[in-house]
């Protein structure tokens, strides 16, 4: 899954941002200048596809400081997203009914490919720090194929239409409506089934809630792929290394945290499988030449302690007499490429990297976009430097104090600079990538 | 008609704390966006491929320089030329220093309030000058730097520094 496309209304110091993403995305920018404000956009989808828009609002400051707060009056906060899926979806839409199918015919029916996935919201607010679901909208786009098996069992698929859409909007009253375009068509001409989706007058949704981020599956939509797992599989991470290096209690989640406090147990369950220990090894060591292994000591106090033997010495080295960049490297490689996600975010991931070993993080991390969409901030010109300027958007402040984002590749007067052998880093240093 | 951008390249940190404080606010309303980049660190290649990169986009560009020792303003404005390639229209030289243009913005009344003594010339004070003079009252260099910025009279630097006033009634008001 990618997200390709974002575009946010009156979120905290966005007014109007519309930004096209891609596989790496490295966002840079000076202190203060939105980055951590852009990132919490898929925390705050996250946070609502897991606890509800009510909390999910409440964890990110409440509705006055979820609005941006430049903005006059009661503007409504949206915010909508475009998903390309990698490994397409595939369904059986409907069905032709047993008793009307040919003789050497054991099946026939209406399948659907998904291609992407648009899925919106917009929320407004009241003066009394209330706020109501004015719409909320997805739509899903694929292609359609006519599905047969035979007598071979093998199953026979005719393309037949590109570009079909199956689309949920639910109104300000609350009311949602589902539309098929051409698909009705199809089925009624083909003779099939209806769709098995419930109908969607009996849906009844609260004008606090998000029904298709929050409650999708307990409609029984879970045929259609589901928004709020695609959500669900963004891991953002801000890593704090003091927290790391501390013992572990056994009894928590073996998914690693957003701080990567939890990082024994996460490091305990990859180098008990032969296949991860092995990847992981040379991971490490491609950053880390030093590292001899990892090995996880319990705690009387039923907790866990991450030690590190390095090559100089024949002990190991408790997690607390660590530097913080082993620590932090160890992080990153498992947030890359052992937790199951499909999109990652890395908050300064290079905080306390030596710029020697920029380089190397920065290509673990395109390796991983091959298959999973990464998105790190960064203020740092070593980063920005090895990332490739086709993978920067800078992100600065306006004149009224609302963030915007840019991509250098677009801009004409930076392709210049870069033409005349001045680096991208030297451009950052110089703040000339507005 | 679309506003212009405009470079602005300056010599030190001091330089670039004058120029956002006191310049940048009177002629932001005329570019859509103005940088103000320190040449400091950068090595002579940097700056002339910045400056090549100016020619080439057609953009606004300033050179801002201090006359040091140098005698004459035109020999150091040919220097420049020579060195960097900026087109002569485009230098800015500021005499001698900018501690000069910083100083000349303090008024008769601030200088006697400060408790300033003696005659001091804006237009020939040198940086070893304007540290000597810093009053009592202020615990370093860049704390009364900051005070004259936020009470900087620009009448005053005008009369004060012929570069100052110079530069002001070409780029910013006559």
């Amino acid at each position: 899954m990618k997200i390709n496309k974002l575009i946010v209304k009156n979120y905290k110091t966005f007014n109007n941002l519309n930004i096209s993403l891609d596989q790496f995305n490295v966002i840079v920018g000076s202190n203060a200048s939105g980055k951590s404000n852009f990132l919490s956009i898929f925390k705050f989808l996250k946070d609502i596809s897991f606890s509800g828009l009510e909390n999910a609002i409440q964890l990110h400051g409440g509705p006055e400081y979820i609005k941006n707060i430049n903005t006059k009056g009661n503007k409504n906060l949206s915010i909508e997203l475009n998903i390309d899926f990698d490994i397409q979806p595939r369904l059986v839409l409907s069905m032709k009914p047993d008793d009307q199918l040919k003789e050497n015919e054991r099946f026939e029916g209406l399948g659907m490919t998904f291609k992407e996935l648009k899925y919106k919201f917009e929320i407004s607010f009241n003066s009394s720090r209330k706020y109501k679901v004015i719409n909320e909208d997805i739509k899903f786009k694929g292609d359609l194929s006519k599905l047969t098996v035979g007598e071979s069992q093998k199953i026979k698929e005719d393309e037949f239409h590109k570009g079909s859409t199956i689309t949920f909007s639910r109104d300000p009253s609350g009311k949602v409506t589902f539309k098929t375009g051409a698909i009705q068509h199809f089925i009624k001409s083909m003779k099939h089934t209806q769709l098995p989706i419930l109908p969607m007058q009996f849906v009844k949704v609260k004008h606090t809630e998000l029904f298709l981020l929050e409650k999708a599956q307990e409609l029984g939509l879970s045929i259609l792929p589901p928004i709020a797992t695609t959500i669900q599989n963004i891991s953002s991470y801000d890593f704090d290394c003091k927290a790391s290096k501390t013992a572990t209690p056994i009894s928590v989640r073996n998914t690693l945290e957003s701080d990567g406090s939890n990082l024994p147990i996460v490091l305990k369950r990859v180098l008990n499988n032969p296949d991860t220990k092995k990847q992981f090894y040379s991971l490490i060591r491609d950053c880390l030449p030093f590292i001899d292994s990892y090995k996880t000591r319990p705690l009387l106090d039923k907790s866990i302690m991450l030690e590190v033997k390095e090559i100089y010495q024949s002990q190991y080295l408790p997690s607390l007499l660590l530097s913080d960049g082993t620590i932090s490297i160890t992080a990153i490689i498992i947030a890359l490429y052992f937790e199951n996600n499909s999109l990652i975010i890395l908050e300064e991931p290079e905080r306390n990297v030596h710029p020697a070993l920029v380089s190397k993080v920065i290509d673990f991390m395109k390796d991983v976009s091959e298959t999973k969409q990464v998105i790190i901030s960064t203020h740092n010109p070593e980063v920005v430097k090895y990332a490739g300027q086709e993978n920067i958007v800078f992100i600065s402040r306006n004149k009224k104090g609302n963030s915007i984002m840019t991509a250098p590749k677009n801009n004409e007067e930076i392709q210049v600079f870069l033409e005349n052998e001045l680096g991208i880093e030297e451009l950052f240093i110089q703040n000339l990538l507005t | 008609m679309k506003k212009r951008k405009l470079f602005i390249l300056i010599e030190g940190v001091d330089d670039k704390r004058f120029f956002e404080k006191i310049i940048k606010p009177r002629i932001s309303s005329v570019y859509c966006s103005i940088n103000i980049d320190t040449s400091a660190q950068t090595g002579n290649e940097k700056i002339r491929r910045y400056v090549k990169s100016f020619h080439k986009m057609g953009a606004d560009y300033i050179f801002v320089t201090d006359l040091d020792e140098k005698a004459c303003i035109t020999k150091k404005k040919n220097d420049i030329h020579r060195k960097f390639r900026v087109r002569q229209d485009n230098i800015i030289i500021v005499v001698k220093e900018i501690e000069g243009w910083y100083f000349a913005g303090l008024s008769g009344k601030d200088i006697n309030k400060l408790g300033i003594r003696g005659i001091i010339n804006a237009n020939t004070i040198t940086k070893e000058e304007f540290n000597r003079i810093i009053p009592k009252q202020y615990e370093s260099r860049l704390a009364f730097l900051l005070e004259i910025l936020e009470n900087y009279n620009i009448r005053a630097g005008k009369r004060n520094n012929e570069s100052f006033c110079y530069f002001m009634n070409k780029y910013v008001s006559p």
